[in-house]
């Protein structure tokens, strides 16, 4: 047996109490002063921690459970009942902002929609007299953009 | 005992199926049924909050009823990919760690040991050859100095500690509970028992083994 054999052994049977190992462990930490001062050394830890006290619960702690439910459940019924009675007292006016904030986006885009009617009609315009100006002259206006370009 | 003969006993091989039936009811809104489940880990879950807590705490039974009611709560939440005890057991520590917070590591035992412990403790804890870990009484100075040499330990390590050596967990399960692997929590193991030498060497020397 090696030394890692006997470590993962040892860390997997866990043994309790510590004199009680399977012969071919013992046999082992026999032989090998390593694996011999691990063992002691959880001996040590074991009588260490022994000695912290495990205290536990001296009644149900159920009542007391319930009772913390119980009062969360109230909590959380009573917010959504105060927030459902704010939205009541509230909706008028929520109606009434949700109005003016619909109207104004209306107006908004309508007034764009205008504006890019307005731009496209001018730039149809423009389209147009470039192609009267290219069909009257069109090799001044290609000697004037290859000049454009040489220069 | 009355609470405990209110709960149901299923057989060992049907427990498990008995508490998700348990867990199912709770969740729909049933507390009846999530009492069979506070009654079954309520004495593990306060040994383990009383074991970060005390002394320093002076109400375990509150926090540990928090820890319960906050797991109903969350119950939507639970995802049985982990058993019902782990996922109690990681909130649980959560709790803890949040009162371990507010105070800050110390790294060292706190107040200075007793003269008279030295030698009371040495005598315990030392051992001839023999592998021997039952004493007769261990001595109150040792209980103490168990308590305060933990506090001083980094919360992390701590919890490592705490699971490990006095609940016996064993590295796999506090892996899930942490949700960590298993050579993560053996690095930590190592790294807090080192670091408790350290802490006792300071009071007591080198401690043999």
């Amino acid at each position: 047996m090696t030394c890692e054999e006997f470590r993962d052994r040892f860390e997997q049977e866990n043994p309790r109490p510590l004199n009680g190992l399977p012969t071919d462990l013992v046999e082992h930490e026999r032989l090998c002063a390593a694996c011999r001062d691990l063992v002691r050394d959880e001996a040590f830890w074991r009588r260490f921690f022994a000695a912290s006290t495990a205290s536990s619960p001296a009644r149900s702690l159920w009542p007391g459970v319930l009772s913390k439910i119980r009062e969360q459940l109230e909590r959380r019924e009573s917010f959504s009942a105060s927030f459902v009675l704010f939205g009541r007292r509230l909706a008028p006016v929520f109606a009434l902002l949700l109005l003016v904030a619909l109207g104004f986006t209306i107006w908004r885009a309508a007034g764009v929609e205008a504006q890019d009617g307005l731009t496209m009609i001018a730039m149809v315009e423009e389209g147009a007299v470039r192609l009267d100006s290219l069909a009257e002259e069109p090799d001044a206006l290609l000697e004037s953009w290859l000049g454009a370009d040489r220069q | 005992m009355k609470i405990m003969s209110s709960l149901p006993h299923p057989e060992p091989s049907a427990e498990a199926d008995a508490e998700r039936e348990w867990i199912r009811k709770s969740r729909e809104g049933d507390p009846q049924f999530y009492r069979f489940l506070v009654e079954r880990y309520q004495a593990r879950i306060y040994r383990l909050v009383a074991r970060f807590l005390e002394p320093e705490h002076g109400d375990i039974e509150d926090v540990v009823q928090e820890v319960f009611t906050k797991a109903f709560f969350s119950l939507g939440r639970f995802r049985e990919d982990s058993s019902f005890v782990t996922w109690i057991t990681r909130i649980a520590i959560n709790r803890a760690k949040d009162e371990l917070k507010k105070r800050s590591n110390r790294n060292t035992l706190g107040e200075p040991v007793e003269p008279e412990w030295i030698e009371e403790v040495k005598d315990h804890v030392q051992q001839s050859d023999d592998k021997e870990e039952e004493k007769p009484e261990p001595p109150g100075a040792l209980r103490t100095l168990v308590d305060r040499a933990l506090a001083a330990l980094p919360e992390r390590l701590r919890v490592v500690v705490t699971l490990k050596d006095m609940e016996g967990l064993s590295y796999q399960e506090i892996g899930e509970v942490m949700k960590c692997s298993v050579g993560t929590v053996k690095s930590r193991h190592n790294r807090a028992r080192k670091k408790l030498r350290e802490i006792l060497s300071a009071e007591f020397g080198e401690l043999r083994r």
